[in-house]
Protein backbone atom coordinates (compact mmCIF):
# COMPACT_ATOMS: atom_id res chain seq x y z
CA UNK A 1 0.00 0.00 0.00
CA UNK A 2 1.31 3.31 -0.63
CA UNK A 3 -0.16 6.58 0.89
CA UNK A 4 0.35 9.73 -0.47
CA UNK A 5 -0.60 13.45 0.64
CA UNK A 6 -3.93 14.43 -1.26
CA UNK A 7 -3.81 17.67 -2.29
CA UNK A 8 -6.51 19.64 -3.90
CA UNK A 9 -7.19 17.03 -6.55
CA UNK A 10 -6.21 12.81 -6.21
CA UNK A 11 -3.49 13.03 -7.70
CA UNK A 12 -0.14 10.64 -8.48
CA UNK A 13 3.38 10.64 -9.49
CA UNK A 14 3.10 7.94 -12.27
CA UNK A 15 5.93 6.24 -14.49
CA UNK A 16 4.45 4.62 -17.95
CA UNK A 17 6.75 2.58 -19.80
CA UNK A 18 5.37 1.68 -23.41
CA UNK A 19 5.77 -1.86 -25.35
CA UNK A 20 9.04 0.22 -27.15
CA UNK A 21 10.79 0.36 -23.90
CA UNK A 22 10.01 4.27 -23.67
CA UNK A 23 9.69 5.95 -20.33
CA UNK A 24 7.48 9.14 -19.78
CA UNK A 25 7.07 10.44 -16.56
CA UNK A 26 3.71 12.07 -15.68
CA UNK A 27 1.55 13.91 -12.75
CA UNK A 28 -1.80 12.36 -13.40
CA UNK A 29 -4.88 13.04 -11.89
CA UNK A 30 -7.16 9.75 -10.36
CA UNK A 31 -10.29 9.77 -12.11
CA UNK A 32 -12.51 6.11 -11.71
CA UNK A 33 -15.01 8.24 -14.15
CA UNK A 34 -12.88 7.82 -17.07
CA UNK A 35 -12.99 3.98 -18.81
CA UNK A 36 -9.68 4.18 -19.69
CA UNK A 37 -6.47 5.81 -18.53
CA UNK A 38 -5.08 8.42 -20.79
CA UNK A 39 -2.22 10.03 -22.13
CA UNK A 40 -1.18 12.63 -24.71
CA UNK A 41 -1.48 11.81 -28.11
CA UNK A 42 2.12 12.81 -28.54
CA UNK A 43 3.23 10.00 -26.56
CA UNK A 44 1.42 7.50 -27.60
CA UNK A 45 2.91 8.24 -30.70
CA UNK A 46 6.33 7.63 -29.41
CA UNK A 47 5.42 4.77 -27.37
CA UNK A 48 5.24 3.30 -30.98
CA UNK A 49 1.07 3.45 -31.35
CA UNK A 50 1.74 5.21 -34.86
CA UNK A 51 -2.07 4.70 -35.48
CA UNK A 52 -3.04 7.79 -34.07
CA UNK A 53 -1.78 9.97 -36.88
CA UNK A 54 -4.14 8.22 -38.72
CA UNK A 55 -7.23 8.35 -37.30
CA UNK A 56 -9.36 11.11 -39.32
CA UNK A 57 -9.33 8.15 -42.27
CA UNK A 58 -12.77 6.85 -43.12
CA UNK A 59 -11.55 3.52 -42.11
CA UNK A 60 -9.56 4.04 -38.97
CA UNK A 61 -7.34 1.50 -37.49
CA UNK A 62 -8.84 -1.15 -35.69
CA UNK A 63 -8.20 -0.42 -32.05
CA UNK A 64 -9.76 3.40 -32.98
CA UNK A 65 -12.55 4.37 -30.29
CA UNK A 66 -15.12 6.75 -29.88
CA UNK A 67 -15.55 8.08 -26.28
CA UNK A 68 -18.19 10.29 -24.91
CA UNK A 69 -16.60 12.79 -22.37
CA UNK A 70 -17.80 16.07 -20.97
CA UNK A 71 -16.56 17.85 -23.83
CA UNK A 72 -18.61 15.44 -26.02
CA UNK A 73 -17.49 12.74 -28.71
CA UNK A 74 -13.72 12.29 -28.95
CA UNK A 75 -12.73 10.22 -31.62
CA UNK A 76 -9.24 8.15 -30.23
CA UNK A 77 -7.16 4.89 -30.54
CA UNK A 78 -6.99 2.62 -27.70
CA UNK A 79 -3.99 1.01 -26.50
CA UNK A 80 -1.62 -1.21 -24.06
CA UNK A 81 0.93 0.22 -22.77
CA UNK A 82 3.98 -2.03 -21.39
CA UNK A 83 3.56 -1.25 -17.26
CA UNK A 84 2.87 2.02 -15.08
CA UNK A 85 4.49 2.58 -11.62
CA UNK A 86 3.06 4.49 -9.17
CA UNK A 87 4.52 4.98 -5.41
CA UNK A 88 6.27 1.15 -6.02
CA UNK A 89 2.93 -0.55 -6.96
CA UNK A 90 3.62 -2.20 -11.08
CA UNK A 91 0.88 -2.46 -13.21
CA UNK A 92 0.70 -4.29 -16.03
CA UNK A 93 -0.71 -4.20 -19.39
CA UNK A 94 -3.09 -1.28 -18.51
CA UNK A 95 -5.45 -0.03 -21.66
CA UNK A 96 -4.28 3.63 -22.38
CA UNK A 97 -6.77 6.09 -24.43
CA UNK A 98 -4.88 9.00 -26.36
CA UNK A 99 -6.73 12.23 -25.44
CA UNK A 100 -4.89 16.05 -25.59
CA UNK A 101 -6.50 17.47 -22.39
CA UNK A 102 -7.08 21.24 -22.24
CA UNK A 103 -4.03 22.87 -21.08
CA UNK A 104 -6.32 25.05 -18.25
CA UNK A 105 -6.61 21.31 -16.56
CA UNK A 106 -3.63 21.59 -15.33
CA UNK A 107 -2.70 17.42 -15.62
CA UNK A 108 -1.40 15.70 -18.92
CA UNK A 109 -2.69 11.93 -18.04
CA UNK A 110 -5.56 10.51 -15.92
CA UNK A 111 -5.57 7.52 -14.24
CA UNK A 112 -9.12 5.70 -15.14
CA UNK A 113 -10.81 2.56 -14.46
CA UNK A 114 -8.94 0.72 -17.07
CA UNK A 115 -6.10 0.62 -14.24
CA UNK A 116 -7.77 1.36 -10.98
CA UNK A 117 -9.81 -1.92 -11.54
CA UNK A 118 -6.89 -3.95 -10.46
CA UNK A 119 -6.22 -1.21 -7.29
CA UNK A 120 -7.97 0.09 -4.13
CA UNK A 121 -8.17 4.32 -3.79
CA UNK A 122 -9.00 5.50 0.00
CA UNK A 123 -9.56 9.63 -0.42
CA UNK A 124 -9.15 10.16 3.38
CA UNK A 125 -9.99 14.56 3.16
CA UNK A 126 -10.02 14.70 6.91
CA UNK A 127 -6.56 13.62 7.10
CA UNK A 128 -5.69 14.48 3.89
CA UNK A 129 -4.40 11.14 2.63
CA UNK A 130 -4.63 9.05 -0.50
CA UNK A 131 -3.78 5.07 -0.17
CA UNK A 132 -3.61 3.26 -3.09
CA UNK A 133 -3.20 -0.82 -2.82
CA UNK A 134 -2.92 -3.55 -5.51
CA UNK A 135 -5.85 -5.83 -5.83
CA UNK A 136 -5.02 -9.10 -4.54
CA UNK B 1 -17.59 13.01 10.48
CA UNK B 2 -20.25 10.36 10.82
CA UNK B 3 -19.35 8.15 13.15
CA UNK B 4 -19.42 4.22 11.90
CA UNK B 5 -21.83 4.75 9.33
CA UNK B 6 -20.97 3.23 5.67
CA UNK B 7 -22.42 2.97 2.53
CA UNK B 8 -21.54 0.87 0.12
CA UNK B 9 -22.84 0.32 -3.75
CA UNK B 10 -21.41 -1.30 -6.56
CA UNK B 11 -19.80 0.71 -9.27
CA UNK B 12 -21.61 -0.31 -13.22
CA UNK B 13 -20.10 2.29 -15.21
CA UNK B 14 -20.98 5.74 -14.34
CA UNK B 15 -21.18 5.90 -10.55
CA UNK B 16 -24.81 6.77 -10.10
CA UNK B 17 -27.01 7.20 -7.08
CA UNK B 18 -29.88 8.52 -5.90
CA UNK B 19 -29.68 11.60 -3.42
CA UNK B 20 -32.45 14.13 -1.70
CA UNK B 21 -31.33 18.17 -2.12
CA UNK B 22 -33.38 20.49 0.36
CA UNK B 23 -33.59 24.25 -0.87
CA UNK B 24 -34.03 27.22 0.35
CA UNK B 25 -37.71 27.01 0.21
CA UNK B 26 -38.12 24.04 2.33
CA UNK B 27 -38.89 22.21 -1.53
CA UNK B 28 -36.75 18.98 -2.07
CA UNK B 29 -35.69 16.84 -4.70
CA UNK B 30 -35.13 13.65 -5.09
CA UNK B 31 -32.37 13.66 -8.01
CA UNK B 32 -29.97 11.13 -10.35
CA UNK B 33 -26.64 12.32 -8.98
CA UNK B 34 -23.29 11.30 -10.53
CA UNK B 35 -20.40 10.97 -8.26
CA UNK B 36 -17.53 12.81 -9.37
CA UNK B 37 -14.84 13.59 -6.66
CA UNK B 38 -12.48 15.69 -8.64
CA UNK B 39 -15.35 18.12 -9.16
CA UNK B 40 -14.91 21.16 -7.01
CA UNK B 41 -18.67 22.09 -6.09
CA UNK B 42 -21.98 19.92 -6.93
CA UNK B 43 -23.02 21.16 -10.20
CA UNK B 44 -26.83 21.02 -11.07
CA UNK B 45 -29.47 22.12 -14.05
CA UNK B 46 -31.17 25.62 -13.47
CA UNK B 47 -34.22 24.53 -13.26
CA UNK B 48 -34.40 22.21 -10.65
CA UNK B 49 -32.32 25.07 -9.06
CA UNK B 50 -35.15 27.59 -9.34
CA UNK B 51 -37.53 24.86 -7.83
CA UNK B 52 -35.41 24.88 -4.98
CA UNK B 53 -35.81 28.32 -4.49
CA UNK B 54 -32.71 29.70 -5.90
CA UNK B 55 -34.10 32.24 -8.83
CA UNK B 56 -30.58 33.64 -9.39
CA UNK B 57 -29.64 30.99 -11.35
CA UNK B 58 -31.82 32.37 -14.21
CA UNK B 59 -29.69 35.39 -14.24
CA UNK B 60 -26.50 35.42 -16.86
CA UNK B 61 -23.40 34.40 -15.83
CA UNK B 62 -21.25 37.22 -17.10
CA UNK B 63 -23.72 39.79 -16.24
CA UNK B 64 -24.50 38.41 -12.80
CA UNK B 65 -20.59 38.33 -12.61
CA UNK B 66 -20.54 42.17 -12.42
CA UNK B 67 -22.68 42.80 -9.71
CA UNK B 68 -21.90 39.62 -7.49
CA UNK B 69 -18.15 38.62 -8.45
CA UNK B 70 -18.31 36.34 -5.89
CA UNK B 71 -20.93 34.69 -6.61
CA UNK B 72 -20.55 33.74 -9.89
CA UNK B 73 -17.11 32.48 -10.23
CA UNK B 74 -15.06 30.63 -12.99
CA UNK B 75 -14.23 26.69 -13.55
CA UNK B 76 -11.90 24.90 -15.53
CA UNK B 77 -13.63 21.48 -16.71
CA UNK B 78 -12.49 19.56 -19.18
CA UNK B 79 -14.52 21.42 -21.90
CA UNK B 80 -12.09 24.50 -21.05
CA UNK B 81 -12.89 27.66 -18.81
CA UNK B 82 -16.88 28.31 -17.27
CA UNK B 83 -18.90 30.59 -15.91
CA UNK B 84 -21.38 29.57 -13.51
CA UNK B 85 -23.72 30.77 -10.61
CA UNK B 86 -23.21 29.88 -7.35
CA UNK B 87 -25.64 28.57 -4.63
CA UNK B 88 -25.39 27.07 -1.18
CA UNK B 89 -28.13 23.82 -1.13
CA UNK B 90 -29.67 23.77 2.08
CA UNK B 91 -28.80 20.28 2.84
CA UNK B 92 -27.80 17.39 0.49
CA UNK B 93 -28.79 13.74 1.72
CA UNK B 94 -27.31 10.36 0.39
CA UNK B 95 -28.44 7.43 2.53
CA UNK B 96 -28.27 7.70 5.96
CA UNK B 97 -25.65 10.86 5.66
CA UNK B 98 -26.78 14.45 5.19
CA UNK B 99 -24.77 17.29 5.19
CA UNK B 100 -25.75 20.81 5.36
CA UNK B 101 -24.39 24.30 3.36
CA UNK B 102 -23.09 22.60 0.40
CA UNK B 103 -21.86 24.82 -2.61
CA UNK B 104 -22.82 24.19 -5.80
CA UNK B 105 -22.88 25.68 -9.23
CA UNK B 106 -25.13 26.19 -12.33
CA UNK B 107 -23.41 26.22 -15.32
CA UNK B 108 -24.13 28.91 -17.71
CA UNK B 109 -23.52 26.95 -20.83
CA UNK B 110 -25.15 23.78 -19.26
CA UNK B 111 -24.40 20.11 -19.98
CA UNK B 112 -26.39 18.00 -22.06
CA UNK B 113 -30.05 17.09 -20.70
CA UNK B 114 -29.12 13.53 -22.89
CA UNK B 115 -26.78 12.49 -20.01
CA UNK B 116 -28.06 10.16 -17.16
CA UNK B 117 -28.32 12.15 -14.16
CA UNK B 118 -29.76 15.52 -12.43
CA UNK B 119 -26.72 16.14 -10.54
CA UNK B 120 -22.98 15.84 -10.07
CA UNK B 121 -21.81 15.64 -6.39
CA UNK B 122 -18.34 16.86 -5.80
CA UNK B 123 -16.04 17.24 -3.41
CA UNK B 124 -18.07 20.34 -1.25
CA UNK B 125 -20.58 17.41 -0.02
CA UNK B 126 -17.49 14.21 -0.51
CA UNK B 127 -14.85 15.89 1.31
CA UNK B 128 -16.91 15.32 4.73
CA UNK B 129 -16.41 11.27 3.85
CA UNK B 130 -13.64 8.96 3.85
CA UNK B 131 -14.29 7.59 -0.33
CA UNK B 132 -13.14 4.08 -0.81
CA UNK B 133 -13.02 2.97 -4.48
CA UNK B 134 -12.07 -0.69 -4.77
CA UNK B 135 -11.68 -1.32 -8.36
CA UNK B 136 -11.63 -5.40 -7.74
CA UNK B 137 -14.63 -5.72 -5.81
CA UNK B 138 -16.08 -3.33 -8.23
CA UNK B 139 -17.56 -1.27 -5.01
CA UNK B 140 -17.40 2.52 -3.78
CA UNK B 141 -18.11 3.14 -0.30
CA UNK B 142 -18.50 6.42 1.73
CA UNK B 143 -17.97 6.14 5.82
Amino acid sequence: MTEIELGRFPSVFARVKGINSKVREYRALIDPVYEYCVIPKGDAYLFGHSEVAFQQMTVGPPNARTLITGGGFNKTVVFEVGSVEIGGLFFEHVEFAAVDLPQQVGFEAVIGKSLLKHASVTLDWEHKLLRISKAS
Amino acid sequence: MFGSKKLTFPVKGPMRVVCRIEGQNKHARELTAFLDFNSTHCLMFAHDAIYLGYSDVANRAREWRGLFPEKAPYLISFRGVERAILIRLKQVSLGPFAVEDVTAVCLEAEPSLLLPYDVVLGRSFLDKFKVTYDGKAKSLSIS
